[in-house]
């Protein structure tokens, strides 16, 4: 289980005696907790995510942010949730692993009064404040076409997919497949990788050894994809072949600008977007309950000028 | 046996008893080492499964903690406890959670491992296993679509049976419990998970015990082992088949059990102990005892047997030698170069030696002595001869060869009554000494007198072992009695029996009638008167002839001649018949003309007779002579009729006379000179008692003795006379004699009385001679013995009274000590016309001088007598010639007559 607090570093002494300070200064102002019960720190996005909302509440001292790592499981994550209900926490941030569990352990929290913000994935009914996600369903509409386009409607195109169950998989396989299926010559080979670079790595040495031929690459993070290239490079394989990853992280803009990754699609944590609901909660302003977020498309043209989340 | 052998024999014992003691303690200590060896390495052992079991514990609580501290744990316990719903049972979600459990487990234990981890939810429903053994399962609890159960392997094999499983009790929570499974002891810990207070599931972990692990231990243990459970059930028959075979192929292995784990399912561990090195050793040990024991024994021996015979048996072989020596009658000293204790004995040994040669030729002079001068014999405890000196031989006529090995009675003569050796018998026996006057028979037939000690030797333990008779020839002595007694006994005149042998005759007489006749010739004096002595003495040996010739007729008659003109005579015949034939005698003498010396005599006689008791037969016959006289009576016969009434006025006058004497101090001692007959000097004197009576007459003793005596009056004349006699002479210079009877020696109060006088008259004792009254004989020879004796401290003298007549014995004389012997007077009286007398006096004389004894002669009345008796060579004399008794002596001792 790992912690993190805003207030970093110090003795024990010091940081009580902070809070005290800060307490006083706001003048009776409410103290609020915030728990973030994180997918996985594995992932390079993932701790983008974490970072953004802790930028997004620095300002705020007056919120405490905690948050927790479920190593990607689903039960880790509910146990997470279940914590921050069972301390009292005054929101909960969560990308849900599960969105059927999760559901039922979020309606619990919603039930005690706490508001729950789902930011990059949801969960199946409501039991929710406010729900931010840039739309996974388009942006893989959007990578298939660009495929589709690159490989003149034929080809055999290999697809590393991210956690099971979970939306984000789940939505950026729907709408790629929506748009390979309308070309019979597109073939689509799955293979899962659960986001990660080292499961991407095994997944990729697993197609090289049965013979898997395939003449591009969809992935459903960029961070799987780095872990295809390296065994690529290892086994001398050609990095011309059109890849798209999607997330946009530092590696992807490297990779692009090296010419050893065709595209990748900016995918927003979100996270800042999370802290502001929190904060209009606080200050007694309804979020919209559900908000999707834009995306761009980036490829070796616009790479130079576009920052990567990470 | 011989000392060496005994001293070889003890040492033998004491080493063998040392050796084995030694053995018995080595091999004692041998096992108590095995044992406490054992003891460790059991100790070890058992520290060891224990640290074993410990671990196993430990392991598995550490598992149990390490698992309900996983957060995997925790959220998967979370999930499937409260967000698993078998209707709708999402495969997906929860067969991914329950594999990626399964996964997880993988790293806690590997596949050889004999731990198992269970996982049950919250509702205590097992949904995982992990267990390598004792069969392999691993899988999880799942739903089909239908909802029903299902267990799926980690091989994708998928099991309608959920495997078995131990229930969760709430006792067995948080503690290490144990159970059995099949051929294994199982450490099971089971733990709840708690989230927040709420619990989420158990974790179960159990630890397989089981040959594995004996394997495990069996390296770290020094003993093999089985192990047990409560039942005696044995956990891996297999280990125990083996076990078994090698405890009964060989006895050296012996068991041992412990005990484990002993909450509610014992384990016990029974160890295999080889105890093959322990007998080896045991053996080894033996065996080395044994060597070393010989060994031993060797050195030792050869040292004790030269200890032995250099400081033992050398100097008991010298003091061998040297006993040797002394048995040779080599009284040589021993040298001993040693300074140790044989060297002591041997000094010890030298001095004994010294004294034994000095006793030895002590005893030498004593036998020598006592053979020499006396007949000396030794026998057997039956009286066998086993010894006799020369002495013996020559006077028996028997030569030593035929004398050894015969009894004593080859000496025996016939006339020794039996009753004296039954007394002689009786005294041995007794242990006592013997001493007797016998008689004994020479080989020839012959005889010899004897005066015979006989005395027991006895050994140390006080028994007898032989008797040793020490004699001396007395045959001269007795002759010289025997014919001293016949010319006692004889009148000298007639030749018949004088009164000595009448009274002898009537106290010895054991017939039944006895009686007496008194002839007493009528007007004898004025026959003598008439025609002389001499022609009146050939008329009373011829009237004696007379009576003699008639009384060979009659039987049972004897003659006596008293005194003067009195004959008796003695009769064994009833009354009538001697009273017939006095009568038929009187008759004839009465009628008889006696020729003597060419004259014609015709004698008147009175006859008195009495046939009274032996006592008072010779009294009653004088008192009916007095009679008969008084009635002028030929023939008279006592009767008591006659003479009783006088009699006793007689006694009780005398009685009464004495007691009045004696009252009124009239008991007087009168003194008799007795002077050295050389020179008539006068020396002592004797002192007589003397009756005065009233009118001053004075009475001897004569007259009233036998009264006093008999009225118990004697004891204290005799006092009288001793405290007056010792009064009188106490400031004089002179000897004084007393008289003693027998009697009065033996009464203890005269003797004090004689002891407080000498000691209160002190020094009077050297002056006083006591002279002892034969009036009879000696019967307690010790006692008298006694006094003389004590007297003799005093420096007192003994003489016999009266000697030659009654019951004087030369013995006596010896035995009693006597210093002198007083010649009865009737021997005296005329010894000087009397060769009878005088031969009588002269043996008196030669055995006196022999045992240097002096003599006294009494009734010495004349110059004739007094010659004679100087010429008999007599010490000293008494009598009316040198002097009469007087009531008072002459102070001047020298102005007597000579």
């Amino acid at each position: 289980m790992i912690q993190y607090s805003i207030i970093q570093g110090g003795s024990v002494f010091l940081r009580t005696f902070f809070s005290f300070f800060l307490f006083f200064s706001v003048g009776f102002a409410k103290t609020y907790t915030v728990g973030f019960a994180q997918d996985t720190l594995k992932n390079d996005w993932r701790v983008a995510q974490v970072n953004e909302l802790k930028k997004a509440f620095n300002p705020h001292e007056n919120i405490n942010l905690i948050v927790k790592n479920a190593d990607s499981k689903v039960s880790k994550q509910i146990l997470h949730i279940e914590q921050f209900i069972k301390d009292k926490v005054d929101f909960i941030i969560t990308s849900p692993i599960d969105q059927h569990i999760t559901a039922t352990v979020l309606e619990k929290a919603m039930q005690k009064d706490i508001h729950v913000i789902l930011i990059s994935r949801r969960v199946q009914g409501d039991a929710f404040s406010a729900f931010i996600a840039p739309d996974n369903k388009l942006i893989a509409k959007e990578a298939g076409k660009f495929l589709v386009y690159k490989l003149d409607t034929k080809g055999v195109i290999l697809m590393l997919q991210g956690i099971k169950k979970a939306s984000t998989t789940t939505l950026r396989n729907e709408g790629f497949m929506e748009v390979a299926n309308k070309y019979p010559k597109i073939k689509v080979i799955k293979r899962r990788a659960n986001f990660l670079r080292n499961d991407a790595i095994k997944a990729m040495e697993e197609v090289y050894e049965q013979g898997v031929h395939f003449d591009a690459i969809y992935s459903h993070s960029d961070s799987m994809l780095v872990g295809a290239r390296r065994v690529m490079k290892r086994l001398g394989k050609p990095l011309d072949i059109p890849m798209v990853g999607i997330d946009y992280i530092q590696e992807a803009r490297e990779a692009i600008l090296q010419g050893e990754q065709t595209a990748s699609f900016i995918y927003q944590t979100s996270a800042k977007e999370g802290a502001k609901a929190v904060v209009d909660i606080i200050n007694g302003k309804l979020p919209e309950k559900e908000q999707i977020l834009d995306t761009v498309m980036v490829t070796k043209k616009n790479a130079q000028t576009l920052k990567p989340i990470f | 046996m011989k000392i060496k052998y005994k001293l070889l024999a003890l040492f033998a014992i004491i080493t063998g008893f040392t050796m084995t003691l030694a053995g018995l303690i080595y091999i004692n200590d041998l096992k108590s080492l095995f044992e406490k060896q054992v003891k460790m390495n059991l100790t070890h052992d058992k520290e060891k499964i224990q640290e074993y079991l410990k671990s196993i514990k430990q392991n598995t609580q550490s598992l149990a903690s390490t698992i309900t501290k996983s957060e995997d744990v925790l959220s998967s316990l979370n999930l499937i406890s409260k967000y698993e719903d078998p209707k709708n049972y999402s495969k997906e979600t929860f067969d991914a959670e329950k594999y990626g459990l399964l996964l997880l487990t993988k790293q806690w234990l590997d596949t050889h491992s004999n731990l198992s981890i269970s996982l049950y939810d919250n509702e205590k429903n097992l949904f995982l296993i992990r267990r390598n053994s004792p069969e392999n399962r691993i899988g999880y609890l799942s739903y089909t679509q239908e909802g029903k159960r299902q267990f799926i392997l980690q091989n994708g094999t998928t099991l309608k049976e959920i495997p078995p499983a131990k229930g969760i009790s709430s006792e067995s929570l948080e503690t290490l419990s144990t159970f059995l499974l099949s051929n294994s002891y199982v450490f099971s810990f089971t733990k709840p998970v708690y989230f927040e207070k709420e619990l989420l599931g158990f974790v179960r972990v159990c630890y397989n015990f089981n040959e594995k692990d004996v394997e495990e231990l069996s390296r770290l243990l020094i003993y093999p082992k089985v192990f047990e459970t409560a039942d005696n059930k044995l956990l891996f028959p297999q280990n125990m088949k083996r076990f078994t075979q090698t405890l009964m192929e060989n006895p050296d292995y012996t068991t041992k059990k412990n005990t484990y784990e002993e909450k509610n399912n014992p384990l016990y561990a029974i160890s295999l102990i080889d105890e093959r090195d322990l007998n080896k050793s045991i053996e080894q040990a033996i065996l080395k005892v044994i060597l070393i024991g010989l060994g031993i024994s060797t050195v030792i021996f050869i040292i004790v047997y030269w200890s032995i015979n250099s400081i033992i048996l050398g100097p008991i072989g010298e003091l061998r030698l040297g006993i040797k020596k002394i048995k040779r009658g080599d009284f040589t000293p021993m040298t001993s170069k040693k300074n140790d204790e044989f060297s002591k004995i041997t000094k010890e040994f030298n001095a004994l030696s010294l004294q034994l040669s000095k006793n030895l030729s002590f005893l030498e002079n004593y036998k020598y002595v006592l053979d020499a001068g006396n007949i000396v014999s030794k026998s057997d405890l039956n009286g066998n001869i086993t010894y006799v000196n020369d002495n013996f031989c020559s006077i028996s006529g028997y030569k030593r060869e035929e004398l050894l090995g015969k009894p004593h009675s080859i000496s025996r003569h016939p006339s020794v009554p039996k009753e004296v050796f039954a007394n002689m018998w009786e005294h041995l026996h007794q242990k006592k000494t013997w001493f007797g006057t016998i008689k004994n028979k020479k080989k020839d037939g012959g005889f010899y007198w004897i005066n015979m000690l006989v005395h027991p030797i006895l050994d140390d333990k006080g028994n007898s072992i032989e008797y040793i008779a020490v004699r001396h020839d007395i045959t001269e002595l007795i002759e010289q009695r025997e014919q001293l007694k016949s010319i006692a006994i004889t009148d000298a005149l007639t030749g018949y029996g004088n009164r000595y042998k009448l009274l002898k005759d009537i106290n010895e007489s054991s017939k039944e009638f006895m009686g007496i006749a008194l002839l007493n010739i009528d007007q004898f004096t004025q026959l003598n008167d008439f025609y002389g002595h001499q022609f009146g003495d050939e008329v009373l040996r011829t009237f004696g002839r007379t009576i003699d010739e008639y009384l060979k007729m009659e039987d049972n008659y004897s003659l006596y001649h008293l005194q003067g003109d009195e004959f008796v005579i003695l009769g064994n015949a009833k009354k009538e018949h001697f009273l017939q034939m006095a009568q038929r005698l009187s008759e004839k003498l009465k009628n008889d003309i006696l020729h003597v010396k060419g004259e014609a005599v015709t004698l008147n006689f009175t006859i008195a007779l009495s046939f009274e008791s032996k006592e008072a037969l010779l009294t009653t016959v004088d008192m009916a002579l007095k009679i008969a006289r008084r009635n002028e009576q030929d023939i008279f016969v006592y009767s008591k009729e006659s003479s009783l009434e006088k009699e006793y006025a007689n006694n009780f006058n005398w009685t009464q006379k004495i007691k009045d004497a004696i009252n009124e101090d009239r008991i007087l001692p009168f003194f008799q000179p007795i002077s050295i007959t050389e020179n008539k000097e006068v020396v002592k004197y004797e002192c007589l008692m003397r009756l005065k009576e009233k009118d001053g007459k004075i009475i001897t003793p004569f007259f009233f003795l036998d009264i006093a005596k008999k009225s118990r009056q004697y004891l204290a004349l005799t006092t009288i006379m001793l405290e007056k006699s010792f009064s009188y002479f106490a400031d004089k210079t002179y000897g004084f004699t007393l008289n003693l009877t027998i009697a009065d020696i033996l009464n203890e109060t005269i003797q004090r009385r004689i002891f407080s006088l000498l000691k209160f008259y002190k020094g009077i004792g050297k002056r006083i001679t006591f002279e002892i009254v034969e009036s009879e004989s000696i019967r307690d020879f010790e006692h008298m013995r006694q006094f003389i004796h004590d007297i003799k401290e005093y420096e007192c003298k003994i003489a016999i009274d009266d000697f030659g007549t009654g019951y004087s014995n030369f013995s006596y004389l010896i035995e009693l000590s006597v210093d002198f012997i007083k010649i009865d007077g009737s021997l005296i009286r005329n010894v000087h016309d009397d060769p009878n007398h005088q031969a009588v006096v002269e043996t008196i004389v030669m055995f006196a001088k022999k045992n240097s004894i002096e003599t006294i002669a009494e009734f010495v009345h004349s110059e004739d007598v007094y010659e004679k008796v100087k010429s008999l060579g007599i010490d000293y004399i008494q009598g009316y010639y040198i002097g009469a008794p007087e009531v008072s002596i002459n102070e001047s001792p020298h102005s007597s007559a000579g």
